[in-house]
C-alpha cells in the first residue's frame, strides 16, 4: 500500500549526510582499552559479590567517586548490579511524558499472555492502565496509576505510581541499574524477601539477557522499589515514602 | 594477512586471546556503519561519536559474554544503540538527518535532465523533513532498514524486539511516513 515510498527512500540512502568517524577513532577506542585493562576477565561478577549483601551497598555510598568507579563494575547484589555514572549518562524521561510500555492491555489480558503470575495492588485497586512489552523475553506487564488527590504525581508526569512486573530469570538474565553517584540505596525488607530502595536521583535500568543488553527505555524519574518474589522481579515507582511503596508491595494479589 | 580478510567471529576470538589489533581491526571495519546509528539516535554528531567509542570499549570488555558463532555486528550495535539512547540530551539541540549538499555541476547544465534531478531533491528534501518529525520508533526503525541497509536479524536485535514484527514495524513506520508527508502537504510524493 505504501510500497511507493520504498524506492523513494532507498534511493535516498547514499544523500544523506552522515558524520565521519573523526581522525584516529579506532586507536581512540585501543588507547582506551589499553589505559583500563579489563580487571577481572571471566570473573564471575554476579556470584562472587553475593554474600557481602547489603554491607557492600552500604559502604559504596561513602566511598570516593573514583573508588566507586573501580568498584562498581564487581558489586552484584542479589541479581542487581549498580553502577555509578556521570548524570549526562543517564537518559532523560521522553517528552511529552510518554512512558513507552508496550501494548494497552486489560489485566486479565495481561495475565493471558505474561509467562507469570500478574499481580495487583489491592489499596491502589485497579489500575488506569495495563501494557504489555515484551522488550523483555516472555513479557514485561507494566500497571499506571494516575494522579489522583491521595496519590501525587511523579515529576513531569500525571503518573502516579508505576509497577512493572517481569519473570526475573536471574542465573541467566542479568538486570542492573545505572544511577548517578547521589542516589542512595536502601536495603529493605519487602514480603519477606531482600529489596531495594533507590532515591535521590535519576536512575536507569538495564537487563542483560541471551548476550544482549536491553536497556529498558526510562520510566518515572521517582523513588524506585525494587525486590524479586516468586521468581518475578517487581518494581515500584512512586513520589510517594517508602512506607506508601510498601503498603502497595504488601497488597499485591 | 594476505588473501581474504579475516572473519568477524576469527577477529573476536583473536581479541579475546589477547589481540588488541584484531580488535582494532573489527573497530575499523564497523565505526561508520556504528557512528550512523548513534547519529540516529541522538542526532548530535558530538554525542554520536563518544557514544560510539564507549561503546567499542565496553563491547571489547564484554567479549568474554559474546556467544561463540553468533554475529559480533548486531551484538556490537546493540551496545552502540543502548549507549547512543543513554547519552541522548533533551532535544535542545538536536540536529536534524539532512542530505548531502547538491554538487557543483559545470555550468550550462551537463547532467542529465537537471529538471528531473531537482524534482527529485525537492522530493527527497520533503521525506528527510517529514522522517525527522517522527517519533524515534518510526524514524529509528525506518532510518536502519532504508537508509542503513541492514537486516531484519540486525535490525530486531539492535531494537531488542522479536524478529517476526520487524516486517509489521516498519510498514506502521511507512504508513506513519506517509501521513506525516501528506499533513504536510506533500501529496504527490
Amino acid at each position: 500500500m505504501y510500497s511507493d515510498l520504498e524506492p523513494i527512500l532507498t534511493s535516498m540512502a547514499s544523500e544523506i549526510e552522515w558524520p565521519e568517524p573523526s581522525t584516529g577513532f579506532a586507536q581512540r577506542v585501543i588507547a582506551r582499552i589499553e589505559s583500563q585493562p579489563v580487571p577481572h576477565r571471566g570473573f564471575p561478577r554476579w556470584t562472587a559479590a553475593l554474600a557481602a549483601g547489603a554491607a557492600l551497598v552500604a559502604a559504596i555510598l561513602v566511598f570516593s567517586p573514583a573508588t566507586r568507579e573501580a568498584v562498581a563494575d564487581l558489586l552484584g547484589i542479589g541479581g542487581v548490579q549498580i553502577e555509578y555514572v556521570a548524570p549526562r549518562d543517564l537518559p532523560t524521561p521522553a517528552p511529552g511524558g510518554s512512558l513507552d510500555l508496550g501494548h494497552p492491555v486489560t489485566v486479565a489480558e495481561a495475565r493471558e499472555v505474561a509467562d507469570f503470575p500478574v499481580v495487583v495492588p489491592k489499596v491502589l485497586g485497579e489500575p488506569d492502565q495495563v501494557w504489555f512489552d515484551t522488550i523483555v523475553p516472555k513479557g514485561m506487564v507494566s500497571l499506571v496509576y494516575l494522579a489522583r488527590p491521595d496519590l501525587p504525581g511523579a515529576a513531569g508526569t500525571d503518573v502516579a505510581v508505576l509497577i512493572t512486573e517481569f519473570r526475573g530469570d536471574l542465573a541467566r538474565g542479568q538486570f542492573f541499574k545505572k544511577m548517578v553517584a547521589t542516589s542512595t540505596v536502601e536495603t529493605v525488607d519487602v514480603n519477606g524477601a531482600e529489596g531495594y530502595w533507590i532515591t535521590g536521583s535519576p536512575h536507569s535500568f538495564f537487563f542483560e539477557q541471551d548476550d544482549r543488553v536491553i536497556e529498558e527505555t526510562v520510566r518515572l524519574v521517582e523513588n524506585v522499589l525494587l525486590w524479586v518474589q516468586d521468581g518475578v522481579t517487581l518494581r515500584i515507582e512512586t513520589a510517594g515514602s517508602l512506607h506508601k511503596a510498601l503498603r502497595i508491595a504488601e497488597s499485591l494479589d | 594477512m594476505e588473501g581474504r580478510p579475516a572473519e568477524d567471529n576469527e577477529l573476536v576470538e583473536r581479541a579475546r586471546q589477547g589481540d588488541v589489533g584484531a580488535y582494532e581491526e573489527l573497530v575499523r571495519r564497523y565505526q561508520h556503519l556504528a557512528l550512523r546509528v548513534a547519529y540516529l539516535i541522538t542526532r548530535d554528531e558530538g554525542e554520536a561519536e563518544d557514544a560510539s567509542q564507549e561503546a567499542f570499549v565496553k563491547a571489547y570488555r564484554a567479549l568474554d559474554r559474546f556467544k561463540s558463532g553468533s554475529a559480533f555486528r548486531p551484538w556490537v550495535l546493540t551496545i552502540v544503540s543502548n549507549e547512543a539512547k543513554n547519552r541522548r540530551t533533551s532535544g535542545s539541540r538536536r540536529a536534524a538527518l539532512a542530505l548531502r549538499a547538491v554538487r557543483a555541476r559545470p555550468s550550462g547544465g551537463a547532467a542529465p535532465s537537471p529538471e528531473v534531478a531537482a524534482l527529485d531533491r525537492e522530493t527527497h528534501s520533503g521525506v528527510i523533513a517529514a522522517m525527522n518529525a517522527l517519533p524515534d520508533r518510526d524514524r529509528l526503525v525506518l532510518g536502519y532498514r532504508y537508509f542503513l541497509d541492514m537486516t531484519e536479524a540486525d535490525m530486531a536485535a539492535i531494537l531488542g524486539v522479536a524478529r517476526g514484527t520487524i516486517k509489521s514495524r516498519i510498514s506502521r513506520a511507512q504508513a506513519r511516513l506517509r501521513e506525516e508527508i501528506d499533513r504536510r502537504g506533500g501529496r504527490d510524493v
